[in-house]
Formats: C-alpha cells, sequence, structure tokens
C-alpha cells in the first residue's frame, strides 16, 4: 500500500480546471480531518458498547418472542457472512492489481471466518436439520472461539507481514490450501462427534468458565491487532487502516456482548451480533478501498500524472518546436542579415564615393575607405574622431549651419572644404542623411562625399576661360551678337552696338534680328531675303558668310560682311547662332576702285599683247622682206660687176661698189633690229650666273678676235648673280665689247668689270679708260640707233647699249653711265630684285 | 652626179634669176624646174595639174625651198613631200631670207634635210649655192 492515502481527495477523479498544485495542497488537510474523524467515530462506538455493557446490567431481561430474535440473529449472521466472503472475493478478484501479503493473510482468515460462520450458523436450532448439526449447539461455541481467535490471530499476524507485493503463485495456492485445511480442521474439531472438547452448559446461560477465558483470549488478541491498526493508521495516516482497527475493536466489543449472554433470544446477544457485523462491514469497506478503490486512485493518479506528463511533454515539445522554430528563423534571419551585411559591406568598401556615419556629436561611427583615403587617413584613425576637425578652418561656420539643419531631419547636399592628413584642402560635395531611430530620436547623420576638387578646379578653370573669351568677345574690332535659337538676342560686343548704331539692349528679345531685318541688298531698296541672313541660317545649323548686307544710319548707307555659324551641342542641336561682321563700306569702296584698276589693266595689257604681236609680225615681216630688195640690189649689182664690168667704167665699177655697201649695212641694221626685239621677246630662264666667269669668256673671245691688241683686264672674283645666263652673257657682250671698242685708241688700254655698293645696293660696272663721252649726250646713250661717236670713227650700228639696257630691265635692274671724254666711261647695272619679272620692257 | 632636174619653188622673180644665174656661174648642168608658188611645186610633184606636157610627176634631184610663198607655203609643201611615199625621200633644203627660231624648228620638224639662209651679199650667195651643189648633187648618196 501506498504511503500516502487519501479518501475524500480520491472519490473522483479531479475537474480538468483544477490544477494539480492546489489538490496536493489541500490533501494533507483532508488526510489529517479524515483521521480525526476516525478516531472520533471508534470512540464514539467504545462509548456506545461500553454503554450497551452497562444497560445489560441495569436492565433486567425481557422476554420477547424467541423467533424474532432467531430470525434477526439468522439475518446479521448471513450479512457478517457475506461480509467475510466478500472481504476474501474483494482481495481474491483485485489480486492481479492490488494483491499484498497482508491482503492475502486478510482475505483468507476473513475466507476462514466467513466459512465457520455460515457452519455455526447452520448450527443453530432454528435452522433446519439439514445436516444434523443443529445436534450439537456445545460444540458450534467453539466455533465462535475459534472464529474469534482466527481473526484476532491473522489480523494480528497480518500487521507484522507487510505490504510486499511478492506474492507468488505458489503463495497464493499454499495459503488457499492451509485456509482450507484450517477450516476443514476447525470444522472437524467441533463438530464430529466424539470430539476432545469438554462439553459447555448448553441450553442454559452459564458457559464453562475455561470457555470463558478462551473468550477473553481470543477478545485480547482482537484488540492488540486493533491497536496496532490503529498505531499503522497512526503512522501512515491512512483512513483504511483505522477503519480496519474501528472494525477489530467493534468485533472484540461484540465477544463482550457474547459474554454477557450467548442466548441468542437477548437484545445484548444481537447488538453483539451486529456490532461484529458492523466490524466486518468496516473491514470490508477497508479492504474494498485497499483492492478497488487505490488501484483506481493509483491509476486516476498515474493518468492524470501520465496527462501531466504528457501535456508536459507536449508542452515542452511545443516550446522545443517553437524554440527549433525560433533557432531556424533566427539562424536564418542571421544568415540573411550576414548576407545583407556582407551586401552592404561591399556596397559601403567598393562604393567610389566617401561613407561617413556620425552620431549626435559628430563623431566618427564608421567611414569607410574611400572616405579614409580621400581625406589621406587610414580608417582607424579617424574612427571616434570628430568630422568637424577635417573641416576647413573657413568652413567650419558652414559646417556648423548644416549640422543644424540635420537635427532638424533635413536631408540635402552642398559643398563644403576639407583639409587633407597632408594638409592640402579638397572640395568635397556632401550628401547628408539624417539617422533618425525608431523612437524618432535624433541619432547622428550619415553622408555620402565625393571629392570634388578636380571638377572644380576644371569648373573654376572653364570660368576663367569663359572669362577670358567672353573679354575677348567684347573687345573684338569685329560686330558679335549671339543669339539664342529663339532669335533673342544674348549678347551683342561694343563694336556690334557702335556698328548698327543702336543702343542694342540685351533684355529686349529680337534686338538682333530686328537689326538684321532693317537691312537692305546692297546698292537696292530690297529688304534683304530672311533666308540669306547668316544669322538665321547659323540658327538652322548653317554657316555662311555674306557682304552685300546693307544697313542705314540716317542718311548713311553702311555696308556689312557678315559670317553667321552656329553653336551646337554634342547631339548637333544649335545651341546659339552667333553672326560676326564689319562695316565694309570704305574697303568696298577700296575694292571697286582696284576692280576698276583691274579691269584698265586687263584692257592695256590685252593692248600691249596686241602690240606685242604687230612688233613680232613686224619683226618677221622685216627679217624677210626687208632683205629680199637688199639681196636683189646686191646680187645684181655683183652680175653687173662680174659680168658687165667690160661695159663699165672705172666710176660706174665704184658706184656699184656703194651701191653694194650700203646693202650691207641695210643688211646688218635690220639684223640688229631683230636681234634687240628678241632680247624683249624671247622667254626668260631665271638660274644662277656667275658673272665673273661670263665676263673672262667674253674679254677671251675679244682677245682671240683681235689678238694684236694688248689690253689690261681686271675682273673681280665671285660675282653671282639670280637672272637669265644668256641674256647676261649678251648684257656683258654688249657691255665689255663697247669698252674694247673705245679704248682702242688708249695706248694702255684698261678694262675693268667688277661690283661696288652703292647705297646699300649691289652695282655692277664695266669700267674702261677709253675715249669716253660728253655726259650732256647721257639720255641718248641708250636709244637704239643713237651714236654718239662716228662709225668712222668707231664702228657700230648703234645698237648695243640699247640692247644692254633691255637686258637691265628684264631683269628689274637700272642701267646708267658716267664718263668723260678723253677719260673712259664707266657703265653701272644693278640686278635688280631676284623675283621681280617684269614680262614688257619697252 | 645627180642629173635629175633641180626644182626651185621661189615667187621672188628676182631670187629666181639671182639662183639660177648662181647656179650657172657654178657650172650645175642640171635642169632648173621652178615653181612660182607652193601649189604649181605640189602639182609638179604629184602630177595634178597640167604643167607640165608629159603630164608625170617631177622627180627632182635636190628641191630648194622657200618659206614665204603665196597660196600654199613652203611648210605646206615640205609636208606634202614628206607626206607621199614617192617624194619621201628626195632632199629638201629650205633656201629662205628668214632667220626666226620658230622656222628653223618647223623646217627640221617637218623634215628639211637642211636650212641655208640666203645671204644679202651675192659673193656669199654664189659661195652657198656652189656648195649645195657640190654637196648634195655629187657628195650625197640619195635613194634613187
Amino acid at each position: 500500500m501506498s504511503q500516502r492515502e487519501d479518501d475524500t481527495a480520491h472519490t473522483s477523479l479531479p475537474k480538468a480546471e483544477e490544477g494539480t498544485g492546489q489538490s496536493s495542497d489541500r490533501k494533507p488537510v483532508s488526510v489529517e480531518l479524515s483521521s480525526k474523524t476516525i478516531w472520533l467515530v471508534a470512540l464514539v462506538f467504545l462509548a456506545v458498547s461500553v454503554l450497551i455493557g452497562l444497560f445489560e446490567y441495569l436492565l433486567a431481561p425481557v422476554s420477547v418472542d424467541t423467533r424474532i430474535f432467531s430470525t434477526i440473529n439468522i439475518t446479521t449472521e448471513v450479512l457478517r457472512t457475506t461480509c467475510a466472503i466478500s472481504v476474501f472475493g474483494v482481495v481474491w478478484l483485485t489480486r492481479r492489481f492490488s494483491l499484498d501479503r497482508r491482503s492475502l493473510v486478510i482475505a483468507m482468515a476473513f475466507l476462514a471466518a466467513g466459512i465457520l460462520t455460515l457452519i455455526r450458523m447452520l448450527t443453530f436450532p432454528a435452522m433446519p436439520s439439514v445436516s444434523g448439526l443443529t445436534e450439537d449447539v456445545d460444540h458450534s461455541l467453539y466455533l465462535t472461539v475459534f472464529l474469534r481467535y482466527t481473526i484476532g490471530l491473522a489480523m494480528l499476524g497480518s500487521v507484522f507481514v507487510g505490504i510486499e507485493r511478492q506474492v507468488s503463485r505458489n503463495g497464493i495456492r499454499f495459503a488457499l490450501i492451509a485456509t482450507a485445511a484450517y477450516i476443514a480442521v476447525a470444522t472437524a474439531i467441533v463438530l464430529i462427534p466424539g470430539s476432545p472438547l469438554p462439553e459447555i452448559e448448553a441450553g442454559g446461560i452459564l458457559l464453562h468458565p475455561g470457555f470463558v477465558e478462551l473468550e477473553l483470549g481470543a477478545i485480547a488478541i482482537s484488540y492488540l491487532a486493533a491497536f496496532n491498526y490503529a498505531r499503522l493508521a497512526a503512522r501512515e495516516n491512512s483512513g483504511r487502516y483505522a477503519l480496519v482497527s474501528i472494525g477489530l475493536i467493534l468485533y472484540a466489543q461484540a465477544g463482550f456482548a457474547f459474554l454477557e449472554d450467548p442466548a441468542t433470544e437477548d437484545a445484548v446477544f444481537l447488538i453483539g451480533r451486529a456490532t461484529a457485523l458492523v466490524g466486518f462491514f468496516l473491514v470490508f469497506l477497508a479492504v474494498m478501498k485497499a483492492s478497488l478503490l487505490h488501484p483506481y486512485v493509483r491509476l486516476d493518479r498515474a493518468t492524470k500524472a501520465f496527462e501531466d506528463t504528457r501535456s508536459e511533454v507536449v508542452k515542452k515539445t511545443e516550446e522545443m518546436r517553437m524554440l527549433a522554430q525560433d533557432l531556424t528563423e533566427r539562424r536564418l534571419v542571421e544568415a540573411a542579415l550576414r548576407k545583407s551585411e556582407k551586401g552592404y559591406r561591399d556596397l559601403v568598401e567598393t562604393a567610389t564615393e566617401g561613407i561617413w556615419r556620425i552620431d549626435e556629436d559628430t563623431s566618427t561611427i564608421f567611414v569607410n575607405q574611400q572616405m579614409a583615403q580621400m581625406l589621406g587617413f587610414t580608417v582607424e584613425e579617424m574612427e571616434g574622431t570628430s568630422m568637424s576637425d577635417y573641416v576647413d578652418k573657413a568652413s567650419l561656420p558652414l559646417f556648423e549651419r548644416h549640422m543644424v539643419l540635420r537635427k532638424k531631419g533635413v536631408r540635402e547636399r552642398y559643398e563644403i572644404s576639407f583639409v587633407r592628413k597632408d594638409g592640402r584642402k579638397i572640395h568635397v560635395l556632401v550628401s547628408a542623411t539624417p539617422a533618425i531611430d525608431e523612437m524618432g530620436e535624433f541619432k547622428g547623420s550619415i553622408a555620402f562625399l565625393t571629392d570634388i576638387t578636380e571638377r572644380k578646379r576644371s569648373e573654376d578653370a572653364l570660368r576663367a576661360s569663359e572669362r577670358m573669351l567672353f573679354r575677348f568677345l567684347v573687345d573684338l574690332p569685329v560686330g558679335i551678337v549671339v543669339s539664342d535659337p529663339a532669335g533673342r538676342l544674348l549678347f551683342s560686343n561694343d563694336r556690334a552696338r557702335q556698328i548698327l548704331g543702336v543702343e542694342v539692349d540685351t533684355s529686349i528679345p529680337d534686338e538682333a534680328t530686328i537689326a538684321f531685318q532693317e537691312a537692305y541688298v546692297a546698292g537696292t531698296d530690297k529688304h534683304y531675303p530672311t533666308n540669306r541672313s547668316p544669322i538665321v541660317r547659323a540658327l538652322k545649323g548653317e554657316a555662311s558668310v555674306v557682304d552685300d548686307v546693307e544697313i542705314r544710319k540716317g542718311q548713311e548707307k553702311v555696308q556689312l560682311e557678315i559670317w553667321g555659324a552656329p553653336v551646337t551641342d554634342q547631339e548637333g542641336d544649335v545651341l546659339y547662332g552667333i553672326a560676326a561682321f564689319q562695316d565694309i563700306t570704305e574697303r568696298k569702296i577700296s575694292e571697286q576702285v582696284i576692280m576698276d584698276l583691274n579691269r584698265s589693266l586687263e584692257i592695256h595689257s590685252k593692248r600691249l599683247a596686241d602690240i606685242n604681236k604687230e612688233l613680232e609680225t613686224f619683226s618677221y615681216s622685216v627679217s624677210h622682206d626687208l632683205r629680199a630688195p637688199l639681196r636683189t640690189i646686191d646680187g645684181f649689182s655683183s652680175i653687173l660687176l662680174e659680168h658687165y664690168s667690160n661695159v663699165l667704167d672705172d666710176k660706174g665699177k665704184d658706184y656699184l661698189g656703194r651701191v653694194k655697201a650700203g646693202c650691207r649695212r641695210m643688211a646688218q641694221l635690220i639684223d640688229d633690229m631683230l636681234k634687240l626685239s628678241r632680247i624683249t621677246r624671247d622667254e626668260m630662264t631665271w638660274e644662277k650666273v656667275n658673272l665673273s666667269k661670263t665676263a673672262r669668256n667674253v674679254l677671251a673671245e675679244l682677245r682671240k678676235a683681235q689678238p694684236e691688241r694688248k689690253v689690261k683686264l681686271v675682273v673681280e672674283d665671285g660675282l653671282v648673280v639670280q637672272g637669265d645666263a644668256r641674256l647676261y652673257r649678251i648684257l656683258l657682250t654688249n657691255l665689255i665689247g663697247n669698252a674694247w671698242k673705245f679704248c682702242q685708241k688708249q695706248p694702255r688700254p684698261v678694262i675693268e668689270f667688277g661690283a661696288t655698293a652703292i647705297n646699300g645696293e649691289r652695282v655692277f660696272f664695266v669700267r674702261d679708260n677709253g675715249a669716253g663721252f660728253d655726259m650732256k649726250h647721257a639720255e641718248r646713250l641708250f636709244v637704239p640707233f643713237q651714236r654718239l661717236h662716228s662709225s668712222v670713227e668707231f664702228a657700230g650700228t648703234g645698237i648695243g647699249l640699247a640692247t644692254a639696257q633691255r637686258i637691265v630691265y628684264r631683269h628689274g635692274g637700272r642701267i646708267w653711265a658716267e664718263a668723260e671724254v678723253g677719260k673712259g666711261a664707266t657703265f653701272y647695272f644693278t640686278e635688280g630684285q631676284g623675283g621681280n619679272k617684269p614680262g614688257v620692257a619697252t | 652626179m645627180d642629173i635629175r632636174p633641180i626644182l626651185l619653188v621661189e615667187d621672188n622673180p628676182d631670187d629666181i634669176e639671182l639662183t639660177l644665174h648662181a647656179l650657172k656661174d657654178n657650172r650645175i648642168s642640171n635642169d632648173v624646174v621652178v615653181a612660182r608658188d607652193g601649189s604649181e611645186a605640189v602639182e609638179m610633184l604629184f602630177g595634178e595639174g597640167t604643167s607640165r606636157a608629159e603630164g608625170e610627176p617631177l622627180q627632182p634631184s635636190l628641191v630648194l625651198l622657200d618659206l614665204k610663198l603665196p597660196g600654199l607655203n613652203g611648210f605646206d609643201v615640205l609636208k606634202r613631200i614628206r607626206e607621199e611615199q614617192s617624194t619621201r625621200y628626195i632632199p629638201v633644203v629650205i633656201l629662205t631670207s628668214s632667220k626666226e627660231h620658230l622656222d628653223l624648228m618647223n623646217g627640221y620638224k617637218l623634215g628639211a634635210n637642211s636650212y641655208v639662209r640666203k645671204p644679202v651679199d651675192f659673193g656669199e650667195f654664189q659661195a652657198v649655192v656652189q656648195q649645195l651643189g657640190a654637196y648634195w648633187l655629187t657628195l650625197n648618196e640619195p635613194i634613187a
């Protein structure tokens, strides 16, 4: 049996809503209460028993109908037997669940008691004489003692056998056999005729004193057993043991009632019988409780415990599941977080922008690598430092202002200067966002920073260049107007306003186009066609130049040359149209003059060409036609002289000779004239000509022709000019030949060729110490066929110097002479400019 | 000595007389056929006219050709001579008053064998004619 017993607590299953804690709290109270109650009940029974005994003594026996007593007696006996057998039955039937040694002993004792009671009952006189036992009433009284001893000893013994559950099948079998044997022996001893037991006074009231002593001994044992059960009940706080104890006490009390009056027709006897019955019933109850109720209680408790455990397990499982789920979710979340963190870290670390996270006191919480690099620090150096430490001093007030805005939750972009670790200033574009936590509290800010130092520098440079360009445009001595695609004037420079003669106000739209709309086609009263206007064409993306635009400034007409050009963007769309223009009125007049001159020059050139052509034709005619008659004259004169000399006298021959001489001179003149004309007509070839060398060659030829003449020659070396070699040779041939000729009468002739500088110009000269001439005739020197000396004195046709002059002129030079009669002459010429190639010199 | 006739193309009668005189003085006995203009010379050479009784084309041993001629000039005649197979190899000496460079160029370009300027002096002219006869009629070997 379990250590903790509770009668009330286990009468029903606890309600579901009742907590386990509550029931365990109430249990001890209820147990205590029930124990007290039991003891109270026991005392009441004891008191009643004592009172019954006293009543027996006080009241005289009254004679009543014995049959009623007998009936009551039999009824109680039957009930008692039922109770006793039931005790066994219950224990037996529940042996598989709740059998222990104590129960077994009790069950066997009551089985024996039940059977013995039944047998004794059969001995009663009221019983029909079926067995014949009714004859032996005396001996049946012994059954009563046996009964009492059986119960008393068994119950006393049951206290000591304990409640071990280890009852083997053999043990049970042994108990059954022992019990059956005991019953058989007891019955035999008591009821078999010829029993050794002494006779008890039967039929009367008196009992044998020995029998009474036996009876008292049995009662004592019952009390002892009851006492022991009471101890057990007290020790184990068990209601069942208390019931057993009370039952035993009542049973013992019933013994007293029997002893008082063993006669069945007595009230006291009946009360004794009833008391015994109650005693048995109480034991039955106890056994019922122990064998039937208790397993249920245990089952219920186990079930409950199981339920509790199960629900606990379910709860724990759920918790575990939840935990597991939590864990899984957390793991997932962590993984996602890690991933996203990595993503963000990558983003942050690979961002080309600097990223700077500061707290509300501008202390650095985080900077990325780029940010640190931008400032020349390492990330570690910057952590925890204030952002303001890096701001350029001049920018600090600006920085403070922006920080205030940040605290107000403003996100914005601004430019600010920072100072790098190396002291270099950088200009940074900051894109800042305030950091606000979930509570709406300001927690510093996050900023993305871009180094725009370079950009700013190039912007500044661009601006400077723009300013320069603007200045340039403004100061340009050409009128400039710039218009937007809509034709609105955006810019005009001073010169533009001056030329247009209007106060061009850039705030007035369409001024530029108006200015040009008032334009005319130069020299007419026609308005200038819009689609030809350079500014209009520029806005269409076309570059153009016109010079026939005329504007009117009062009476004054101004002709303009206008260049128009579009300014396009990368897509080729026109951003601006630019027109540059200048006043070409003067130029146009000059151009007209030049054009007129050119035209007349052209006419002159044409006339000149015509004249040249005529001259050529003339020369050709001269060479051919003039010579023919000369030949005729000479020819026939010769024939006359040869074949008709016999008919001619000497005078006639002399005259024919004069005719022939005239012909020769005439032929010479014609040849010289042709030569001269050819000099001016022939194509010139420009090359380097060594005049020194040419002069020597000419002199060598002259010497060869007249080897008898001794002439001193002085030639300066290395005189080189640019010109036509053939013409220069003719020039020198003429000049040197001239000198050779005119110094033939000089005893010590000297011919000199050289160069000298006159007014920084190189001048060549041919000098002789010959006849010379009078300077007053100098002007006639170079006229063809003019001779300063008679042909008798000096031979020649007078063509040489004219030829020389033409050659010098053709080279762009000058020629002149200095002379004194009898002292010689010097002819000077210059080489002219190399590139100067006058085509014609007459 | 080539005895075929000499063709003299010359419009000036004085020059014809003087030339014939010079030839005679130099004892050049070949017949001298005179054409007084270009057309006549062409007719004689290619039988296109009736000037010659025989009507046969003239095959001269030498042509003395003046340049300035009425009608077809000397160059035209020279061109025809050189174009025709029958006259292609006849020696042609241009005998003229002109000493123009252009005339010299044209004459040689069209295939003249010689270019001689008529000297004004008759003595010199006689010498020129003598040398021409000696060279072209005696010394030179023509394709007959």
